[in-house]
């Protein structure tokens, strides 16, 4: 897919912007020039500088709101707006995005402005792929935090209202755009290692709460309720959030979620594989016997894919490697704790971690692609290839069908594990067959109206 | 659905349920069981949650029980088991197994358990039920608690019958549930000409 924004018109840009001047003093809103609009003189502006909205601010949320802070600085966004549901997280990101920004509660308030772009969504895995298609039926342009969505029906219709409103959507899994993944592509696309017919991740597990707490009322602070969103209502209690929502399946999945979205994201940029899928899945694992979090603490899950043939594993824990440098790890924090060694039929080559970290061998590092060797794509940063689908419609490195096929492993995964069972799947129609429950699970009605 | 048809669909159940309580019948094995899933200790713990779906539908009103209990940890056992049950029940080429949980499920459905209990069990018969279950679900459409739940699993659940219950619901519905409604039908591939979504309506701050 290729994007093709919808840059305004000089007579659209007049129109927009003198509604915009007329709802922002009624509203008493700071208003800001789309990057669509042309820009003034002297002013960074026409399709350079994009105005942008952070939903979901702590966490990995409040990492971006940092970043997107310097990048205003230096005069290429302007943040227009923070929203949270819990106020004192709000409070805490409004004092970082500046005097500008306004603050809201509910996300449609930011989708609701014109004026936006662009949206950074941070939030819980279950709110992704809802607030990702309400953003692009809106006209944003979207970052969301990964894994991208929950179910497969959340993934096919994020990747449905990315190509209908014709929306750049990147996925958080960063490890694409490392330097050192670029390096593993390179040494894997031109072929040094052969036929790669397996690739093998390790993870260290996923926790068990130890020390249950009862359900009880939420703090003052957060709203339950917009927390909750599409999910079923229920009880509160302190150990869905904030951050350990990834410890409970229909909120976060575990291990196999949360960092698989970034190892398994690369195993499929690196063996060309976005746009396929796996013929079947199988997992086997342990889960808690006590307290609220239910994702599996140990599990190995072994996905089959065809023409060409190859096996992925997900081993949690799996068969850890030590980076080779022991010195360099301390160095330089390397979180070795989890990574893929790719074995082809000519050599084998391992990349630890996978996120905002990524490493690899002396012997990919060193590595110069031969003259008319296969050069591949090398990203200026992840945030830097959002903003540059953005401005020229160019499918970013790790866009939304990307982003839901890598989830889709995940989600399979899990649902593997929790129904004891092999599940077979159709990579083309992207669906289980031959199970009418597990068919089902495909989907999770959602709570009225926060639903996609 | 009337109350006719809903009378002769409860009699159906009762006969299943007590055809299978016969069947499973063994008190003493449920009840160590069920005292397993709550012990302290977690290997005897994660033991009898391996066995729940040998169960089988004979030990789902005993795990009900227990998903009603005002202990946190009893409740949380009771749900990993069910869940492992329902799940096994499932599997393809066990029609008969999951039509007898599922007449199980509506069995503790139909009953004074905690909301919160009956909320996990819909979600359960959500993976499993078919019509059987169905008129059951709707009946806790009027239940404050619990109607968003129900229309969710009667959206879930695939089928004719569950689609007309959904209409039929939509078309008696009050202003305040009708859109939810009008969501799943639209979501089971309904027209319904005038309903606009309020999903991008800010309803808060």
């Amino acid at each position: 897919m290729n994007l093709k924004p919808s840059p305004l018109g000089r007579r659209d840009f007049l129109r927009t912007t003198g509604t915009l001047a007329a709802a922002g003093a009624v509203l008493g809103v700071p208003q800001f020039l789309s990057s669509r609009v042309l820009g003034a003189p002297g002013v960074k502006g026409a399709n350079e500088r994009i105005v942008v909205g952070h939903i979901g601010v702590g966490g990995m949320g409040g990492g971006h709101l940092q970043y997107m802070y310097a990048e205003q600085n230096r005069g290429n966004v302007s943040i227009a707006a923070v929203c949270d549901v819990d106020s004192q997280r709000l409070a805490k990101a409004l004092d970082t995005a500046g005097k500008d920004a306004k603050a809201y509660k509910d996300y449609r308030h930011v989708l609701e402005r014109k004026d936006i772009d662009a949206v950074v969504i941070a939030t819980p895995d279950h709110w992704h792929a809802v607030q990702t298609v309400h953003a692009a039926e809106c006209g944003k342009h979207v970052y969301v935090e990964k894994p991208a969505c929950c179910t497969i029906e959340e993934g096919k219709a994020m990747v449905a209202a990315g190509q209908k409103n014709r929306v750049a959507i990147q996925v958080g899994s960063q490890g694409r755009s490392q330097p050192e993944a670029h390096k593993a592509h390179a040494y894997i696309a031109n072929g040094m290692l052969g036929k790669i017919h397996k690739v093998t991740c390790w993870h260290y597990e996923s926790p068990a709460d130890s020390q249950p707490v009862p359900d009880g009322n939420p703090p003052p602070e957060l709203d339950w309720d917009l927390w909750l969103g599409p999910l079923p209502w229920r009880p509160y209690n302190p150990r869905y959030c904030h951050g350990t929502f990834r410890w409970l399946m229909e909120s976060g999945g575990g291990q196999i979620r949360d960092r698989g979205a970034h190892v398994m994201s690369n195993a499929l940029y690196f063996m060309n594989a976005d746009h396929t899928g796996p013929v079947s899945i199988e997992a086997k694992g342990t889960v808690p016997t006590k307290g609220l979090w239910d994702s599996a603490v140990t599990m190995e899950v072994t996905y089959e894919f065809k023409n060409p043939d190859w096996t992925l594993i997900w081993a949690q824990p799996g068969r850890k490697i030590p980076y080779f440098d022991d010195d360099k790890r301390k160095r330089e924090g390397i979180r070795d704790g989890y990574g893929a060694v790719y074995q082809g039929d000519k050599d084998s080559l391992i990349v630890w971690v996978g996120d905002g970290q990524v490493y690899t061998e002396p012997k990919a590092l060193n590595f110069k692609v031969p003259a008319g060797g296969v050069e591949v794509y090398r990203s200026p940063g992840h945030h830097e290839d959002w903003f540059q689908g953005i401005r020229t419609g160019k499918k970013t490195i790790m866009n939304i069908q990307a982003g839901a096929a890598t989830a889709f492993l995940t989600v399979l995964g899990n649902l593997s594990l929790l129904l004891g069972r092999k599940l077979e799947w159709d990579p083309v129609k992207q669906e289980i067959v031959g199970d009418a429950q597990a068919h089902r699970l495909m989907s999770r009605p959602q709570r009225y109206p926060y639903c996609l | 659905m009337n109350k006719n048809q809903l009378s002769e669909s409860l009699g159906v159940i009762a006969l299943a349920g007590t055809a299978i309580t016969a069947a499973g019948g063994d008190e003493a094995a449920t009840a160590k069981f069920i005292a397993d899933l709550k012990s302290a200790d977690d290997k005897t713990r994660a033991e009898a949650l391996d066995k729940s779906a040998r169960f089988g539908a004979s030990v789902v009103p005993a795990l009900a029980d227990l998903l009603g209990s005002a202990e946190t940890e009893h409740r949380r056992a009771a749900q990993r088991a069910l869940y492992r049950l329902v799940r096994h029940a499932g599997r393809p080429g066990a029609e008969s197994e999951a039509r007898s949980v599922e007449v199980e499920l509506v069995k503790a459905l139909n009953s004074n358990r905690p909301a919160q209990a009956r909320r996990e069990l819909l979600w359960m018969t959500s993976e499993i039920g078919k019509d059987l279950a169905i008129d059951t679900v709707a009946s806790l459409l009027g239940s404050s608690e619990l109607r968003e739940d129900a229309r969710c699993v009667l959206q879930r659940i695939p089928g004719d019958k569950s689609l007309e219950i959904l209409k039929t619901a939509y078309e008696a519905a009050r202003d305040d549930f009708k859109k939810n409604l009008a969501e799943s039908l639209v979501k089971r591939g309904v027209t319904i000409p005038g309903f606009q979504s309020e999903k991008l309506k800010p309803v808060k701050d």
